[in-house]
């Protein structure tokens, strides 16, 4: 019987405590993407026959317009909202190392965001920026002599897309706080205290010093907001819900519409294994580049 | 030996025991009905059904039924899609006409209301639009109308005489009534262009004017085209009522928001059915004094429809699982359509799907409403219900963008066109 060399156990010990882990991942991860993709390759509405039509809904969707707005709103929503979540919860976590009075006040309410919940976040930005009856912006903006700036917000299609990015970034930016200030505070003291004798300034330990430190951190949390922002989904939908026409339609919003109203199971879950796809492509590439860089670095 | 026998008495005793258990609670489950539905716990239908409810179990102990409600439309509607994709309907739940119910009744899940109907014999009972608009096109009914719906615009009186207004008779009148309202500082209409309903309604008034419900007959199979002169004619009416009428905005605007617009003053008309009926109306059930409201204005002389012909329908219907439509549930149904019209109307002011009777102490709004009712020679058909579930998702996103100016009209039908001609050739 093989034998792992270092801890003289049989190999297939290893793979005992794997096992629930990987049962568990398979029953709710790999099956229901291998089901999805069965669906993908024919007409399905749920209640008929499912009938094999070969990739015809993944040609389908070259030609479906709404399908490319869609995706290349997502491409927007990822790009700039993990930009935002990613530099604004640095810049909160940095602004919270730097301070010692009233930290925990101020972690709280810097928090807050990303503990409420997104129908709740959604619902209140649709009043703040609703136009008739007048939200609190509109307002505002009236109030400060900016009167001819007050508009639809939610219903001029050239901001939809830019507000829902914002609002999903700002619901999150926090938790991306959490991980870089809980990296932040944990490196060594000593190190810091070595820069900052050898006469290196605050900007200097940042950039030359703390980052580098947890590079590895910042490489994982933007796998997790790329991978979060590319599968966005409860606040557009809930604020917008893709339109006006289909000026903040996300891929997973246009996918859910596709599957639950239109029952159309076979080009829903083309779009959901196209969703999959994306996701595992685009992070690896993140991984690549990460690695490539720290070989170099 | 007889330790043992005991054993097996008791054995025996506790087989029984789990029997009888058993067959009770399949026979107390068989009178158990649960009832999925889309309607207001608060409005009068689902109020009245529970009331029949109770009545009918003073005499049948062991009936009951027993509701779940999901008042958010998309959600109910894809709850019931995911039930009846895992072939977990419920015995009662609530349905439209549309393609995807064709599906379910194609599949043989529910059972034929229509015949349930003549056999049990109360089909006479009810006013005969609510039937018609629950049957498909081949004239077969699947669901159980609960309410009579009429839709009218409701105007505040003194908005109105501000902006030195008569009653607008035509279109034409009608879009020059939002000119002069605006005119006069006010918002003209609120409308919740978040839901889409309220959107189709004012697009396809032209049509159902100039053509009848044969429009829409003949758009959703690709025989008629929304670029033809009478489906422009629609795209353009909504365009110019998103330029001039609607409030800043109403792309974004839901349901309670345009609705409470209307309460508050803050817009002059608010189109919507009478199943709002008791928002409009005040502690004595009249329609407040600052509120009145007047009928789908016509074209002109060339309209194939009459100023008596609108919309008007029975809402969303209530469709019973093939399985459940036992001899109890077909007493229950005969009890109910005795019993509900009455309860729904007199108990909590709603109008019932069933003939009531118009009497002197009803208040005048519903007798006005009964009259209008009684009226309608033909009504319109709603496009939601109508079309299939890909070109509504297409003609929600164009209406919007067509109600804001960012399409032509020209571009709106030939996008709805080949959502049309897409389902058309799947078939």
């Amino acid at each position: 019987m093989r034998k792992n060399q270092l801890l003289g156990t049989p190999s297939w010990a290893g793979w005992l405590f794997v096992a629930p882990a990987l049962i568990m991942f398979t029953a709710v991860v790999i099956i229901p993407i291998a089901w999805s993709f069965y669906l993908s390759l024919g007409a399905w509405n749920g209640l008929s026959k499912w009938r094999f039509t070969g990739g015809v809904n993944y040609l389908n969707m070259l030609d479906d317009t709404v399908f490319r707005q869609a995706l290349v709103n997502n491409v927007f929503f990822s790009l700039v909202g993990s930009l935002i979540q990613l530099v604004i919860g640095m810049t909160m976590a940095v602004s919270l190392i730097s301070i010692a009075k009233f930290r925990n006040i101020v972690r709280v309410a810097y928090f807050l965001p990303a503990v409420i919940s997104s129908v709740a976040i959604s619902q209140i930005f649709v009043q703040l920026l609703s136009a008739d009856p007048e939200g609190f912006i509109n307002g505002m903006l009236r109030s400060m002599g900016l009167g001819e700036n007050t508009q639809p917000f939610l219903s001029n299609t050239s901001l939809t897309l830019l507000i829902v990015t914002t609002v999903d970034a700002y619901k999150f930016c926090a938790i991306y706080m959490a991980i870089f200030y809980s990296a932040l505070v944990s490196l060594d003291q000593d190190v810091l205290a070595a820069a900052e004798m050898d006469g290196a300034n605050r900007l200097q330990q940042l950039f030359l010093i703390r980052l580098p430190l947890i590079w590895a951190t910042i490489a994982a949390s933007v796998v997790l907001v790329v991978s979060g922002t590319l599968r966005g989904f409860d606040i557009p939908f809930v604020m917008t819900g893709g339109g006006p026409g289909t000026s903040s339609e996300l891929v997973s919003t246009y996918m859910y519409k596709t599957l639950f109203r239109q029952s159309n199971f076979g080009y829903g879950s083309a779009i959901a294994i196209f969703l999959v796809i994306e996701c595992l492509l685009i992070v690896a590439i993140i991984r690549k580049a990460f690695s490539a860089t720290e070989k170099t670095g | 030996m007889v330790r043992n026998m005991h054993a097996g008495r008791t054995l025996a005793g506790v087989a029984t025991g789990a029997l009888i258990l058993a067959m009770g609670a399949v026979a107390a489950q068989a009178e158990t009905y649960h009832y999925l539905t889309a309607k207001s716990m608060d409005g009068p239908v689902i109020k009245a059904f529970i009331d029949v409810v109770a009545e009918y179990k003073q005499t049948h102990p062991d009936f009951d039924v027993t509701i779940e409600n999901i008042p958010d439309r998309p959600a109910y509607l894809q709850k019931v899609k995911i039930l009846a994709t895992s072939g977990e309907l419920p015995e009662l739940f609530d349905a439209d006409a549309e393609p995807y119910f064709e599906d379910i009744v194609e599949a043989g899940l529910v059972a034929n209301i229509g015949e349930i109907f003549d056999e049990i014999g109360v089909t006479e009972k009810f006013i005969p639009f609510t039937l018609d608009y629950e049957r498909f096109d081949d004239g077969s009914l699947w669901l159980i109308p609960f309410e009579a719906n009429v839709e009218y615009f409701y105007y505040h009186k003194d908005m109105f005489e501000q902006a030195g207004l008569e009653l607008p008779k035509t279109i034409d009148d009608f879009l020059a009534s939002c000119t002069a309202l605006k005119g006069a500082g006010l918002t003209p209409i609120s409308v919740a262009g978040k839901e889409g309903w309220p959107m189709y309604r004012y697009l396809s008034m032209p049509s159902w004017r100039r053509m009848g419900n044969e429009f829409l007959d003949k758009l959703k199979v690709g025989e008629e085209s929304m670029a033809s002169e009478v489906g422009l004619e629609d795209a353009r009416f909504f365009q110019e009522l998103g330029a001039n009428c609607f409030q800043q905005g109403f792309a974004s605007t839901d349901y309670t928001t345009a609705l409470n617009m209307f309460l508050s003053g803050q817009s002059a008309i608010y189109y919507v059915g009478t199943w709002e009926i008791a928002s409009l109306l005040d502690e004595n059930k009249a329609l407040r004094d600052d509120i009145a409201y007047f009928k789908m204005p016509i074209i002109d002389g060339n309209d194939v429809t009459g100023p008596n012909d609108f919309y008007a329908h029975s809402g969303i219907g209530t469709a019973i699982r093939a399985d459940a439509a036992t001899d109890e549930l077909k007493d229950f149904l005969s009890f109910m359509v005795e019993r509900f019209g009455d309860i729904s109307h007199n108990t909590y002011g709603g109008l019932p799907s069933t003939k009531i009777e118009m009497t002197d102490d009803m208040p005048a709004i519903y007798r006005d409403i009964l009259t209008d009712m009684a009226a309608v020679s033909d009504y319109a058909r709603v496009w939601d219900v109508k079309l299939d579930a890909a070109t509504v998702d297409t003609l929600f996103r164009q209406s919007q963008l067509l109600g804001l100016g960012e399409i032509t009209p020209e571009q709106f039908a030939q996008e709805i066109d080949r959502s049309i001609q897409q389902y058309a050739s799947g078939q």
